[in-house]
C-alpha cells in the first residue's frame, strides 16, 4: 500500500505533460541570455586560437613545437587524450549503465551527459590524430583494400585497437544520442513554423509516436545500450593497454584496465555534475534536476573515489613489496621522499581524487550545490594530474639516470589543450540552445510514474484510518 | 473524413478506453502518444523483431570480422612479430569491437527501415499536441458499421475523452 521512490521525487512541482514541454523548451524559444553569448564568445576564441593557430603550427612545423623529448615521447597530447576520453565515458556510464540497471533517476541528466560524450570524444580524437605528426599518413592505420602495400596493419597492437575502439565508441554514442532525440525533435517541429519547422522536421525523420514506433524505438535503444555498456569498459581498457603493454615501470601494471575504467567513470560523472549544476542554476530547472539527483550522483562519486584511493595505495604497496628498484623509484622515491621530483602533482591528485570527495559522506555537503560544484571541479583537475603522473614521471626518469630528461610543456601544448576546451564549450553551448537538453519524452514517462505512485483517494483514506487506529 | 480520432490528455483515461476497446475487439488502427506507455503496448500486443534480428546481426558481425582477421593475419600475410602465433589471443578485442559496430549499424538501419524513418520525411499523421501532451486513438471509419461507431463514441465519451474528432 505504501509506495515510495527510493531516490525521492525526481520531478517536483506536480508538472503536467504540457508543463514539461514548456519548461524544457523555454531555453530554446526565448532569446539567448547574455551569459550564453559571453560564454560562446570566450569558448569560440579559445577554439579559434587553439585549432586555428596551435594545431596548424604543430602540423606545419612538427611535434618539436611541443615539450615532448626523447625520454617523454608522450606528453600533454596523450594526457589530454586520456582525460577527454575519460570525460567522454560519462554519457555512456551515466545514460547506458543506468538504463540497463533500470535506474530512473538518469532521466533528467542523460541527454546532457550523452551530448558531453560526443563533444569530449571529438576533442579526444584530435590528439592522436595530430600526435602522429603527419596526419596525411593516417590512412595507413586502416586495413583498406585492395591492399596496395602488400602488408596489413598489426592487429596485435593496442594502439591499433584504440583506433577501432574509439571510432566505434564515437559512432555508437552519437547514434544512441540521436535516436533518443527523435521524439523530442518532433515536439519542436510541431511547435514551430517556417524554416525552423523544416529543419526540425528533417531532424525528426518524420517521427510519429505510434505504438509500433515506440516498441521499435525502445527495443533499438535497449540493444544499443546493452552493446555500448561493455563497449565503454572495452574502450577504456584498451586505452590503458597503450600503457600497460609497455615495459616502463609505472606503466606495465595489471591493475591498469579496471583502474582506467573506474577513473573514467569518476571524471565523467564529475564533469556531468559540474555541467548540471551550471545548467540548473542558469535555466532555473530546480524541479527537474533535484537535490535528490545530486545526492544519488554524489554517493556514486564517493564510492568510486574509494576505489581510486585504494588503487593508488595498491600501486605504491606493490612497488614497495616487489623490491624492484625501478618500480620503487617511480612510486616510493618520487612521491614519498622530499627529494622526489614529482611529489607535488602526486599529492594534489591524492587530495582531489581520494580525500575531497569523501566529504560527500555528509548529507549537508551532498545537498550543497556550491560544495558539489567545487568538489567535482577538483576531481576533474585531480584526474588530469593523475594522467600526468602516469605519462610523465615514469618516462622522464626511467632505467638509466644518464638519460633522464625533464619534461615541460610549451605554449603550443597549452593552446592545443585550451583549443579542445573551447571546442567542448562551444559544442555544449550550441547543444543547450538548439537541442532539448533533457529527454522530454522520458521525463513525461517519469511524471506518469509519479502520479501512479501517489496513493489514490481510497488508499489515502485507508492509510488515514490505519494511522488513527 | 475517414478516421475517427479520440483525443485524451490523461493516460489513465486512455488506458481505461484501451481496456474497453480491447475487450470488444475494436478495429483500433493506431494509438499515438507523446511518450511510451508500456501498458498500452502490452494491451495491444505490439511486438517487434528487432532484438531477434540484432542477435543474428551479431552472429554475422563476429563471423565476418573473424574471417577478415584470419584472412589478413594468417592466410594473406603472416607477420612474425616476436615469434608470437599469428592466430593469437589478441583477436577477441577486435572481434568484440567489430561485432558491436556491425550490430549497432545494422540494428539502427533496421529500425529506420521498418519504421520508414528518413531525414526530411513528412509526418504521416499530424494533430495538434500529439507530441506534447495529447494521446489519440485512431480508428479507420471505413471498417466500422454504424452501430459499432456509436458504441465506440460511447466508450470515448464515457472514459472522458477530451474531444472526439474526425480527420
Amino acid at each position: 500500500m505504501y509506495k515510495k521512490e527510493v531516490r525521492g521525487e525526481l520531478i517536483l512541482g506536480n508538472k503536467t505533460y504540457a508543463d514539461i514541454t514548456n519548461d524544457i523548451l523555454r531555453s530554446q524559444e526565448e532569446k539567448a541570455p547574455l551569459w550564453w553569448w559571453i560564454g560562446f564568445a570566450v569558448f569560440f576564441v579559445l577554439m579559434a586560437i587553439g585549432l586555428g593557430w596551435a594545431v596548424p603550427t604543430t602540423i606545419a612545423k612538427g611535434i618539436g613545437m611541443w615539450g615532448n623529448n626523447n625520454q617523454v615521447p608522450w606528453g600533454w597530447a596523450i594526457i589530454n587524450f586520456v582525460w577527454w576520453i575519460g570525460i567522454g565515458h560519462a554519457g555512456t556510464a551515466f545514460s547506458i549503465f543506468l538504463l540497463v540497471f533500470r535506474q530512473k533517476w538518469r532521466t533528467s541528466i542523460n541527454r546532457a551527459a550523452e551530448a558531453m560524450t560526443v563533444f569530449a570524444v571529438l576533442a579526444a580524437g584530435l590528439f592522436p590524430a595530430i600526435h602522429v605528426g603527419r596526419p596525411w599518413d593516417e590512412i595507413f592505420i586502416f586495413p583498406y583494400g585492395p591492399n596496395s602495400r602488400g602488408l596489413w596493419v598489426n592487429f596485435n597492437s593496442p594502439l591499433l585497437w584504440d583506433v577501432f575502439a574509439i571510432l566505434t565508441y564515437l559512432t555508437t554514442s552519437a547514434i544512441f544520442w540521436y535516436i533518443g532525440m527523435l521524439p523530442d525533435f518532433a515536439t519542436i517541429r510541431d511547435r514551430s513554423t517556417g524554416l525552423k519547422r523544416k529543419i526540425y522536421n528533417a531532424m525528426s525523420f518524420g517521427w510519429v509516436g505510434k505504438m509500433s514506433s515506440w516498441r521499435k524505438f525502445e527495443d533499438a535503444l535497449g540493444i544499443l545500450g546493452g552493446l555500448a555498456m561493455p563497449l565503454v569498459i572495452a574502450v577504456h581498457s584498451i586505452v590503458s593497454t597503450d600503457f600497460a603493454a609497455g615495459v616502463l615501470p609505472g606503466w606495465h601494471e595489471t591493475i591498469f584496465p579496471p583502474f582506467f575504467v573506474v577513473g573514467a567513470i569518476f571524471s565523467g560523472f564529475s564533469m556531468v555534475v559540474t555541467l548540471m549544476t551550471l545548467i540548473r542554476v542558469a535555466f532555473k530547472l530546480e524541479d527537474y534536476v533535484t537535490d535528490d539527483h545530486f545526492d544519488a550522483i554524489a554517493r556514486i562519486i564517493t564510492f568510486v573515489s574509494l576505489i581510486m584511493g585504494s588503487a593508488y595505495l595498491i600501486e605504491v604497496f606493490i612497488a614497495w613489496y616487489s623490491a624492484n628498484q625501478f618500480e620503487d623509484y617511480v612510486f616510493v622515491e618520487n612521491y614519498f621522499k622530499t627529494t622526489g621530483h614529482y611529489s607535488v602533482p602526486y599529492w594534489l591528485m591524492i587530495v582531489f581524487n581520494a580525500f575531497l570527495p569523501q566529504l560527500f559522506w555528509f548529507k549537508k555537503i551532498r545537498r550543497n550545490l556550491t560544495a558539489i560544484f567545487l568538489i567535482t571541479i577538483g576531481v576533474n583537475i585531480g584526474m588530469w594530474l593523475e594522467r600526468y603522473n602516469i605519462v610523465v614521471p615514469p618516462a622522464a626518469e626511467d632505467f638509466l639516470p644518464a638519460n633522464w630528461f625533464e619534461y615541460s610543456s610549451t605554449i603550443i601544448d597549452k593552446w592545443v589543450y585550451l583549443g579542445t576546451i573551447g571546442l567542448f564549450g562551444v559544442g555544449v553551448l550550441l547543444f543547450i540552445r538548439f537541442i532539448p537538453m533533457m529527454a522530454m519524452n522520458e521525463l513525461k514517462q517519469q511524471a506518469k510514474r509519479h502520479t501512479e505512485l501517489k496513493p489514490s483517494e481510497e488508499e489515502y483514506q485507508e492509510i488515514k484510518k490505519l494511522i488513527e487506529s | 473524413m475517414s478516421k475517427l480520432v479520440a483525443v485524451y490528455n490523461d493516460d489513465k483515461k486512455l488506458m481505461e478506453a484501451a481496456d474497453q476497446l480491447a475487450a470488444i475487439n475494436a478495429p483500433v488502427e493506431e494509438v499515438i502518444t507523446p511518450f511510451v506507455i508500456e501498458e498500452l503496448l502490452e494491451k495491444f500486443h505490439v511486438k517487434s523483431n528487432i532484438p531477434l534480428l540484432a542477435f543474428f546481426y551479431g552472429v554475422f558481425g563476429i563471423t565476418s570480422v573473424f574471417a577478415a582477421l584470419y584472412y589478413t593475419f594468417v592466410v594473406d600475410y603472416p607477420l612474425n612479430i616476436g615469434g608470437k602465433p599469428n592466430l593469437s589471443l589478441t583477436f577477441p578485442v577486435l572481434l568484440f569491437i567489430g561485432t558491436v559496430l556491425t550490430t549497432v549499424l545494422t540494428t539502427v538501419a533496421t529500425f529506420f527501415y521498418q519504421d520508414r524513418l528518413y531525414p526530411g520525411k513528412q509526418p504521416e499523421f499530424e494533430y495538434p499536441g500529439i507530441n506534447d501532451d495529447k494521446m489519440v486513438i485512431l480508428i479507420d471509419k471505413s471498417k466500422l458499421s454504424s452501430d459499432m461507431e456509436a458504441k465506440l463514441r460511447d466508450i470515448f465519451t464515457k472514459t472522458g475523452a477530451e474531444k472526439i474528432d474526425e480527420v
